[in-house]
């Protein structure tokens, strides 16, 4: 049995939207025990994109919060860069994942990010 | 996690900013990381304005009800760091959060002399609920 294991969610955004995606965290992983953020266009700092998290109903970051302070750029490995949630024991389980992508603050820039949730059978 | 902005207005030079927050909690809960990030919030910066090399820009200092969270967090440059917030996050021991948090804002080394725009000021606190 995998004891652990990256669930890929990826995000477009147009310029100037907001967007919501809700998916269930698969529900062979007990934990979810951090994120990162993939930018394959090396632009969610110039855009200013912000976003907010939310897992099983409880807030993980709050509404605007730069995307680009949890993007993996290839500066720093992806262990470095994930945002681990900690002692906070948030559950996996098929809970309900919801990321809300605000991209409002720029005209031109539509965005892609590739949200990358790390899911545990064991927290150390 | 929690995270606040703060706005810096022009020229702030030889000043200190004091910013209180009311704090709400569901449970016990206390900050085990904080890391402070200056924004330009004005896109007209001079064309020959030269932005310090040691990427930090004061300090800002942390307490909730008066007790000490942070004394001292470097106020790091967001827009010319490509860095991660992991890697900014200052570790603390446990504080537990009282009611209100006060956070101080001072420039340390000149930083903001003459300069003709403002900031805005990012506080997070990477928070752990008992």
């Amino acid at each position: 049995m995998n004891t652990k294991t990256y669930q890929k969610i990826v995000v477009n955004v147009p310029a100037g939207a907001k967007m919501t995606v809700s998916e269930r965290l698969k529900n062979e992983f007990k934990y979810a025990v951090g994120f990162f953020f993939y930018d394959p266009n090396n632009n969610l700092g110039y855009a200013g994109s912000q976003f907010s998290l939310k897992i099983g109903g409880n807030e993980i970051i709050p509404a605007g919060t730069d995307a680009s302070l949890f993007a993996f750029t290839g500066s720093f490995s992806r262990n470095e860069t994930l945002w681990d949630f900690t002692d906070e024991r948030v559950m996996a389980e098929s809970s309900l994942l919801e990321l809300e992508v605000d991209n409002t603050m720029n005209e031109y820039e539509d965005i892609e990010l590739i949200l990358y949730v790390l899911l545990k059978n064991e927290v150390v | 996690m929690k995270s606040f902005k703060v706005q810096i207005p022009m020229h702030p030079y030889g000043r200190s900013f004091r910013f209180d927050f009311p704090i709400s909690c569901k449970r016990e809960e206390g900050v085990i990381g904080v890391a402070a990030l200056l924004k330009m919030k004005d896109e007209r910066v001079p064309y020959d304005f030269v932005f310090p090399n040691d990427s930090t820009a004061g300090n800002v200092s942390i307490t909730t009800d008066g007790e000490v969270v942070a004394p001292s967090v470097p106020l790091v440059f967001a827009d010319f760091n490509n860095v991660p917030l992991s890697k900014i996050m200052q570790p603390l021991d446990y504080v537990k959060l009282g009611n209100k948090l006060s956070v101080v804002v001072e420039e340390s080394n000149d930083f903001f002399d003459g300069v003709p725009f403002s900031f805005e000021i990012q506080i997070f606190m990477k928070t752990k609920r008992l």
